[in-house]
């Protein structure tokens, strides 16, 4: 049999390289570069996103230290911690207010008259007036303070802005030294004010104390009772509090410098997110990392169980029919708009929320019934529907690595199929299902539309005082602070750049919980072997 | 030998504890998969029945065509009472209507000649606005130079400062300092003078574009759209209201309380017989309670609970009929318009009728520039990113030499896969918009877009790639065919599923995101559609568009609510989903497909 | 020794004994050396390929004969790691490895069969026709011509002829193997490669490709690399045997197995490791 159709010798010249290609350099090396040049604009995109963040962000801090550096420089700060102490109060006093309503409403409540109610509660009136008037002696020291300060402040301000601007003639504007000047006449004003402010806070101390005695007997029903017990124990560490201030004012130092660390600490820590405000901008993440955190725990509280039950019950215990529908029906979840959620979150969920807590049967929850219809805990359970699938899907995969001889070998031993789901599958599968759910944590915390739309939007720090009742406060989130300011900044100043440094922490927040989900899928990887 | 029925004893089924926790586990889970199936369905229906509330009619086409044709808009409704429609207010409308009458032909005739006019001048008109666009693209380039002088000023004084600052930094004598003050003086005066000059090319600029809009109006194209218009506003004016229009609607409404009055009576009648009833049978109930037997007592309380239970009952359902009865009157007594409807149509004779016109923002007309906005920011995110994406993939599975900077890379572009989606937004805004200068454009969206779908492609494309055999490859290879070739024919056609079904996962993320697009491309409303109004091909790119989710988000949240706006909400929200719906369905209908197709 | 193994290494083929030492070398490896990063893989290798004969490279896993196998066509290329320390191979007296040598032309000169069969998922047409094709041969008698050429030279002709245009995918393993022999006769190379083709299969469809072999090397020059020494023995007119890197001995098969130089051959071939 011939199976050579004609005698192709093998010589030298026939596999000598031909000129097929172009000047010189073969068409695979061109074909090779192009895509070589594809995946290099590919990675230097996405080497930019990190760069470009860095770049738009870090410019932050200086600035930030200089903003805090003559906040502190005009004496602005040391009123601050007055002014702290001056809200605190004022807190405090709607606490009494709140009392008052309720007394009043008991005394509608049981068929009195306005003129009757009155002359009843006289007495209390007074004292209220009396607490109220108590603070009056610093109000106005203080008020003194701040203008003080302000004026100074906002005159170095527009003078650095103008010196910035230019255009204008350099000889009517201050220099640095000269603002620095100008600047420690300001707080040395301050300082001088220092016995005046001594005598006014001991003087407000004494009248507070006074206003205390005052305070008539009260016959106080359940509700109003409850209130008071909560304005006396604010009142007792509202003096404990002012003891500390005492020292605090004191101790304190305007000619420290501002540091870096100081800085990092105060955007990291700090207990304030304040912008546009007529006395001082603060950017602390703190308000917003903890909305972001209790959103997400109340959605990991739901989507965790729900996502790892179903992922077993849909490899272990379903039908190959219910398989087949509830599976990919789970995965189509995921391929629900965020956008879309968050709408059903603010039409339909959060009033269902809000209108369950108001019922009669559920009045025995403590913090029932809820104010707000949009609050962490719409948000979170909304987010458990976005992570579920992830969940799902992740520790379903985990579930289905699991070498089949392990489960066969189980169950020959006369297991049940739960106990060897139960001791083998899912303790072979435990890496993937830790993954699973921080992938879907990750997935969670990143999510920006649900958020804006349904945690209510309030930037406040959620007091751990109110125990459970925390999950029903409305909160802010890191996301949904970049979603809603970022289109009202001015490109290059303090508070865009703020936004910039939060992106960052997102940024380097998801890359962390990315990293630890894959080392763990790698390093506890079973061999199928 | 063994006794057979003590075998079988053996082998009996058996409850033991392990089966009861088995059992117990087995309900929890279904329950817990089930919750959830429940919840997703509880959305989809949700939305899907208010949704086509919106979007489908009861008689033919019975598709609301206007949602989808339509751009948002202002919806008007007309509220009127009769003590409000005299004689005087309906004359007053006439007087309006002959007013227009008298108006058509005039302003026919005035179009007529001014179109003539224009035709004659056209050549005219058209050297002006060549000369001006000339003129524009000239001033434009003098900015652009004025900007550098600018910047190179600045950047001079900045220097001089610097030099001052370290003057300063050393003690140098007075004199010098001087000196270098007053060069820093002059520096800012010959900016100023730049300045200056910058604030008059602006102005001429300014000055230009306002001629440039002039002129093209003047063109006789431009004059009969205008003509045309006007014209067809005036004739459809015409038409409201027609003779009889409040009277019909009045006796509409009389309708509605007969009707209405017929429902109550209606509910008279069966709850008043059982309220009877149940009186009745607890008064002869009451007379036969014995103190001794508590029974009878019971039977007492019973017949009484249920007399208020059918009392609550008729209670509540009166409540809702009047709760209906109002709606419908109002419905009745309002009358809906669009924003250019209003405008044009209804405006003067309602103004001269003197109803009740309340306007509600986004409310009427449809999501047409939306739904156009969404497509094109899809198919340009994704056109981007898979170019980019698949060649990028090609690249690192066949090409790339492994190593340790191969799996960096890998590791990094995984890892940006789960990067939050603002994130990537931040800085599409950072780059795009205030970097480029874009601005809020339609080409920073797509690529914000596109680079927040890059990673996801690249991984999963790179995954088809390599998971089609080694030995295809060398089959083909030792065949005498060159890398390209190999690649070409025996790897792409079998990794193309899997990248298919990837890029359509791609595409329903791409579709159905928001906060990427939040600040770099979407606008909350866009009276032009993209195609519209553009002085060149390139403004294509650098406009903003409406997008669904966006318009979502801006009629749910950022606009008062109201009965209308709920409407819109519902009718967005479902083709939106809709939408993307179809996009996931389609992948998962294609994984499966083609797992069945290509198996090896 | 043991009887049995005298027996197995006795040659059992009834073919006439082909005359090896009239054959003109067509291969030859110089003092070749052979690397996987650091790792050496091949060692001073020698060795002298006859024309139109079947060459058997055996040894215990590991021991480098696939990798001399893959250098033939330059398959190593695709490795990053691998490369050639020192020494050259030459065809028809062409140092292969030479900068003006053109791989893909090799290539197509010297064709492979790999140890896992591997046929497009493509049908069976397709898959003959595809080295054609890459050549930008399109017409379709000729095409036709060369199918059947192949298909009857592998053996395979009577077995698909009616579903010529069904998935190779669903033909059986040693069918795809006898596919993947074809695949390489069809651009009428000069050399066939064998990566152990038989490894997994089971004995009928080894029986087969063997038979195969027998006749193919009227045409071709055959290298095969077998684990299987009874394999060697009926199907190969020489054998080299090969042993951590090393080549061992080198000779006509008849006497490698039944008289070898080297005790280590000896060891290997009566089973004694390995």
């Amino acid at each position: 049999m011939n199976l050579k159709s004609s005698n192709s010798s093998f010589s030298a010249e026939s596999i000598q390289k031909q000129g097929n290609g172009f000047l010189g350099v073969e068409w695979g090396t061109y074909i090779k570069a192009f895509f070589g040049g594809n995946a290099f604009v590919a990675m230097f995109v996405l080497a930019l996103i990190t760069l470009f963040l860095f770049k738009e962000g870090v410019g932050f801090f200086p600035q930030y230290r200089k903003d805090m550096e003559l906040y502190r420089a005009s004496g602005q700060e040391f009123v601050g911690l007055l002014k702290t102490e001056l809200d605190d109060y004022d807190e405090l006093q709607q606490q009494l207010g709140k009392v008052q309503v309720s007394i009043l409403t008991d005394l509608y409540a049981e068929g009195k008259e306005w003129e009757e109610v009155t002359a009843l509660t006289a007495p209390f009136q007074a004292s209220l007036d009396q607490t109220s008037s108590a603070a009056d002696p610093l109000r106005q020291v203080v008020k003194k303070a701040i203008d003080i300060t302000s004026e100074a402040k906002e005159a170095v301000v527009v003078n650095n802005t103008r010196r910035e601007i230019t255009g204008v003639d350099l000889t009517t504007l201050m220099n640095e030294e000269q603002s620095a000047a100008f600047l420690k006449s300001s707080r040395e004003q301050i300082i001088a004010m220092m016995p005046e402010i001594e005598a006014a806070n001991d003087m407000f101390l004494e009248n507070l104390l006074a206003a205390q005695e005052a305070m008539p007997e009260l016959n106080l029903s359940p509700d109003a009772k409850k209130e008071m017990l909560i304005y006396e124990k604010g009142l007792k560490t509202f003096l404990d509090s002012m003891t500390k201030f005492d020292d605090k004012l004191a101790k304190y130092d305007p000619e420290k410098p501002f540091t870096f660390l100081q800085t990092l600490g105060g955007f990291l820590f700090g207990s304030q997110w304040t912008t546009n405000s007529s006395w001082q901008d603060f950017y602390g993440i703190w308000p917003l990392l903890s909305g972001s955190l209790l959103v997400t725990l109340v959605a990991l509280s739901f989507a965790i169980p729900f996502g790892v039950f179903a992922a077993v019950y849909v490899n272990q215990v379903a039908s190959s029919s219910e398989q087949n529908i509830i599976k990919p029906y789970i995965e189509f979840i995921s391929a629900i708009p965020s956008v879309v959620i968050g709408f059903f979150g603010v039409a339909i969920f959060g009033t269902f929320i809000r209108t369950l807590s108001e019922q009669d049967f559920l009045a025995w929850v403590p913090f029932f019934p809820i104010s707000e219809r949009l609050n962490a805990y719409t948000a979170g359970c909304l987010l458990a529907l976005m992570a579920v699938p992830t969940i799902f899907t992740l520790a379903e995969d985990a579930l289905n690595n699991v070498p089949k001889a392990f489960t066969e070998a189980s169950e020959a031993m006369g297991a049940t199929r739960w106990q060897t789901i139960w001791r083998i599958q899912i303790p072979s599968s435990l890496s993937g299902i830790i993954s699973a759910v921080l992938l879907g944590f990750g997935r969670v915390i990143g999510e920006t539309m649900v958020v804006l739309l349904c945690a209510g939007n309030q930037i406040a720090v959620p007091e751990l005082s109110k125990g459970l009742g925390i999950v029903f406060e409305p909160v802010h989130t890191m996301t949904g602070i970049i979603a809603q300011e970022m289109g009202e900044v001015v490109p290059g100043s303090i508070h865009y750049r703020a936004l910039f440094c939060v992106g960052i922490f997102l940024f380097f927040l998801s890359l962390l919980i990315n990293y630890i989900a894959q080392a763990i899928v790698r390093r506890y990887k079973i061999s199928a072997g | 030998m063994i006794d057979s029925d003590s075998s079988l004893e053996m082998f009996r089924h058996r409850r033991t504890p392990a089966k009861s926790v088995q059992s117990f586990f087995f309900w929890l889970f279904r329950i817990c998969t089930y919750i959830i199936v429940l919840a997703a369905s509880t959305l989809f229906i949700k939305i899907a029945y208010e949704g086509s509330i919106t979007i489908f009619e009861k008689t033919f086409p019975f598709v609301n065509v206007g949602f989808f044709t339509q751009s948002p808009q202002t919806l008007y409704v007309f509220e009127w009472d009769d003590a409000m429609l005299t004689e005087s207010k309906l004359e007053a409308v006439a007087a309006v209507e002959a007013e227009i009458r008298k108006e058509i032909p005039e302003k026919e005739l005035f179009f007529k000649d001014a179109i003539v006019t224009a035709e004659a001048q056209k050549a005219e008109t058209l050297n002006e606005l060549a000369l001006v666009r000339a003129d524009i693209n000239r001033v434009k380039k003098e900015l652009k130079q004025v900007q550098r002088k600018e910047d190179a000023a600045t950047k001079v004084i900045e220097k001089l400062e610097a030099k001052q600052q370290r003057l300063f930094d050393r003690n140098a004598p007075e004199a010098e300092l001087h000196q270098m003050r007053n060069e820093i003086i002059a520096g800012l005066e010959a900016r100023k003078a730049i300045f200056r000059e910058k604030a008059g090319i602006e102005e001429e600029r300014a000055n230009l574009a306002s001629m440039k809009n002039q002129l093209s109006a003047q063109l006789p194209e431009a004059l009969e759209i205008e003509s045309k218009r006007v014209l067809d506003n005036l004739q459809a004016s015409l038409a409201w209201p027609e003779p009889g229009y409040f009277e019909k609607q009045n006796a509409e409404e009389a309708q509605i309380q007969a009707e209405f009055d017929g429902k109550e009576l209606k509910l008279e009648e069966k709850y008043s017989y059982l309220v009877d009833r149940a009186t009745a049978k607890a008064e002869v109930l009451f007379t036969e309670v014995d103190p001794e037997d508590p029974e009878t007592k019971l039977a007492w309380l019973k017949a009484k609970l249920s007399l208020k239970k059918a009392e609550d009952r008729w209670a509540a359902k009166l409540e809702k009929l009047e709760t209906e009865r109002k709606l419908a009157l109002t419905n009745a007594r309002s009358f809906q318009a669009g924003d250019t409807e209003y405008r044009g149509v209804y405006a003067r004779k309602a103004e001269a009728a003197g109803v009740n016109v309340k306007s509600y923002a986004y409310s009427g007309g449809g999501i047409f520039p939306a739904i156009v906005g969404t497509i094109l920011l899809t198919v340009g995110s994704m056109t981007i990113a898979l170019i980019l994406g698949i060649f990028s993939a090609i690249y690192l599975s066949e090409y790339a030499k492994p190593g340790k900077v191969l799996n960096l890379i890998r590791l990094s572009i995984v890892n940006l896969a789960g990067v939050p989606s603002i994130v990537f937004g931040l800085f599409g805004f950072g780059m795009f918009v205030v970097f480029f200068g874009w601005g809020v454009s339609l080409a920073a969206g797509c690529f914000t877009l596109a680079f927040m779908v890059l990673p996801v492609i690249i991984t999963s494309s790179e995954e088809a790639i390599r998971a089609v055999p080694q030995g295809f490859r060398e089959g083909s290879l030792a065949l005498g065919a060159t890398k390209w070739t190999s690649i070409r024919t025996n790897v792409l056609p079998y990794a193309l599923p899997g990248i298919l079904t990837s890029s359509v996962l791609g595409v329903a993320r791409v579709a159905g995101e928001t906060a990427p697009i939040m600040f770099t491309a979407a606008y909350a409303l866009r009276d032009n559609l993209p195609w519209e109004g553009l002085d060149k091909p390139t403004d294509f790119f650098v406009q903003g568009v409406m997008a669904l989710p966006y318009h979502i988000y801006v009629v749910s949240s950022k606009i008062p609510q109201n009965e209308y706006t709920v409407r819109m909400q519902y009718g967005t929200a479902f083709v939106f989903l809709l939408i993307v719906a179809c996009i996931a369905f389609t992948s998962i209908l294609l994984r499966i497909r083609m797992r069945k197709l290509y198996k090896w | 020794m043991s009887n049995e193994s005298i027996s197995v290494a006795a040659p059992q083929s009834t073919r006439p004994a082909s005359d090896t030492s009239a054959a003109k070398t067509l291969i030859e490896v110089d003092n070749l050396d052979f690397y996987y990063g650091k790792k050496q893989a091949l060692c001073d290798i020698n060795l002298e390929i006859p024309e139109k004969l079947v060459t058997a490279f055996i040894g215990p896993s590991g021991c480098g004969k696939s990798t001399l196998l893959r250098c033939f066509n330059r398959m190593n290329d695709l490795v990053d790691v691998a490369h050639i320390g020192s020494g050259s191979i030459k065809i028809h007296g062409v140092d292969i490895n030479s900068k003006n040598v053109d791989v893909i032309e090799l290539r197509k000169r010297v064709g492979m069969v790999f140890q896992k069969s591997n046929p497009f998922p493509k049908s069976i047409y397709e898959n003959i026709t595809y080295g054609l094709k890459i050549r930008g041969i399109k017409k379709k008698s000729y095409l036709d011509e060369v199918v059947e050429r192949s298909l009857r030279g592998a053996a395979l002709w009577d077995e698909v002829k009616d579903r010529l245009h069904d998935s190779a995918l669903g033909m059986s393993g040693g069918q795809q193997q006898r596919l993947c022999i074809a695949r390489a006769i069809a651009v009428e190379p000069e050399i066939i490669l064998m990566d152990e083709p038989c490894s997994a299969l089971d004995p009928i469809a080894t029986a087969q490709i063997e038979e195969l072999i027998d006749e193919l090397k009227t045409d071709f020059t055959i290298v095969i690399v077998t684990h299987n020494m009874q394999q060697a023995t009926r199907v190969s007119d020489k054998t080299a045997f090969f042993y951590l890197g090393k080549l061992i001995e080198y000779d006509d098969t008849a006497r490698l197995f039944s008289n070898p130089d080297n005790k280590q051959t000896e060891d290997y071939i009566t089973g004694r490791f390995g």
